[in-house]
């Protein structure tokens, strides 16, 4: 070998090592030396590091790692934590390019730059999630409706496991789309309550011009109400989640239903029943911009703000909440996974 | 045509693989540098490429398979492998599952060719 080719079988067998740990890259470089030393023997020395090939990819036979991010024994999982995010992501984005639109009036660069900007960060940390699992070789796995007992996960699959496991009612089953929707109702709504709650009311107009909005609710004591408002929604939101995550009725679910519940049917009775939540002056603004007289018992806007109003809600809530927690129950105890 | 060319490539390609341990445990009962290796293996037609060959004896040395001795004493340095008892038995072992899976394997390739 000349002068110029000892200096090109270097440069080559540093950029083999540069990619290995430190401890491994003097006897790595020493062992090249040697092999690329006897090739040259029977080849030029470019075809000798022709044959060797890439030096990365050398490096990484080295190395002896896969040459992936995250292994088949995460993929499933990882693509169904991936569709979940992006899912909540693109319905969040939707939410707040609605939101956006009422606010200030423009919601398409909003909404393509939330979806793009949220989109990758979401893909981002999901496979940075993964990776950093697939690297410590952690194994989580996150669908408990596919983990089915954890006697299974302990002791690994045998025959006699399939007498507990039996194919699940169709009953027994939560319907995602439900969730789906029910989630995109949670958060459009909350949005609202966050962002414009004074949009829900009466609009006024003038000479077919949009005058102003006679709100539904208190807004100066807004920020005392708020919370217990999003409190419910949250937990409802929360429950949602649950129940899709799971994918069947089970115990967790079942709890899961029976708490959020309480709190969403408490947080509804305290907004009602403590807390200011009615605007006063709706009714006196609705009759002067409206030229309207509310009278009678039987006209329900005299009612509105009034006790006998917070009530029927309040029942109306109540009712609500008796049916689901009770279909969760009842599902659970029937076709439920015990 | 060139799809099934690069799956055939690849099938082969994974045949190949399966059979490298093997190849190489039982070129290293005496201790062999990596270069006579290579050469050895493919004077008897058994191509392994160079950079799957080298990184793999390291890992077989790590595996406790193969040992390893550099000789100082030549002109060149030269690592030296061989198989260590450990990887006697195994290559041993590793040789009858061939012979077997090899003749049933002949007598199921004989079977599907009757039926052409």
């Amino acid at each position: 070998m000349n002068k110029q080719e000892q200096e090109y079988m270097e440069r080559y067998i540093y950029q083999v090592v540069r990619w290995l740990p430190k401890k491994q890259r003097d006897e790595i470089a020493m062992e090249l030396r040697e092999i690329i030393g006897d090739m040259v023997e029977e080849m030029t020395l470019e075809e000798a590091l022709t044959k060797l090939g890439d030096p990365q990819i050398l490096a990484s036979q080295y190395r002896g790692e896969h040459s992936y991010v995250i292994s088949s024994e995460y993929y499933d999982d990882y693509v169904w934590v991936l569709k979940i995010v992006m899912i909540a992501i693109g319905i969040s984005a939707v939410v707040s390019g609605i939101v956006q639109l009422f606010v200030t009036g423009d919601w398409f660069s909003n909404i393509i730059g939330q979806l793009i900007s949220s989109g990758l960060a979401g893909f981002g940390a999901v496979t940075l999630l993964f990776a950093a699992l697939e690297r410590w070789n952690v194994k989580v796995d996150l669908r408990e409706a596919r983990t089915q007992t954890a006697d299974i996960l302990e002791k690994g699959w045998s025959y006699a496991t399939l007498e507990k496991t039996p194919i699940p009612d169709k009953k027994g089953l939560i319907s995602r789309a439900d969730c789906v929707i029910s989630l995109i109702f949670t958060v459009i709504f909350s949005g609202v309550m966050i962002f414009a709650p004074q949009l829900l009311g009466a609009y006024v107009f003038e000479n077919g011009q949009f005058e102003k909005v006679i709100s539904l609710f208190n807004l100066e004591q807004w920020h005392i109400i708020l919370p217990f408002i999003l409190l419910g929604l949250m937990a409802g939101f929360v429950d949602d989640v649950i129940h899709l995550v799971q994918g069947r009725y089970c115990n967790m679910v079942m709890l899961s239903s029976i708490i959020s519940g309480v709190i969403q049917f408490i947080s509804t009775a305290v907004v009602l029943k403590v807390l200011p939540l009615w605007n006063e002056n709706f009714i006196p603004g609705v009759e002067q911009s409206f030229n309207l007289e509310f009278t009678g018992d039987f006209d329900l806007m005299t009612h509105f703000g009034t006790p006998f109003f917070s009530n029927i809600i309040l029942m109306i809530m109540f009712l609500i909440f008796c049916v689901e927690v009770g279909t969760t129950v009842y599902n659970t105890v029937k076709y439920g996974r015990k | 045509m060139a799809e099934e060319k690069d799956l055939l490539g690849n099938l082969i390609l994974e045949l190949r693989r399966g059979t490298l341990v093997l190849s190489v445990l039982s070129q290293v009962q005496t201790p062999k540098y990596g270069y006579a290796l290579t050469q050895s293996l493919e004077n008897q037609g058994i191509i392994i490429e160079a950079n799957t060959l080298y990184p793999l004896l390291r890992r077989l040395e790590k595996q406790g398979l193969l040992i390893s001795e550099w000789d100082t004493g030549e002109s060149k340095p030269r690592k030296y492998y061989r198989r260590t008892q450990e990887g006697e038995r195994v290559y041993k072992a590793l040789r009858t599952q061939w012979q077997d899976m090899s003749v049933r394997m002949a007598q199921l390739l004989e079977e599907g060719e009757n039926y052409e």
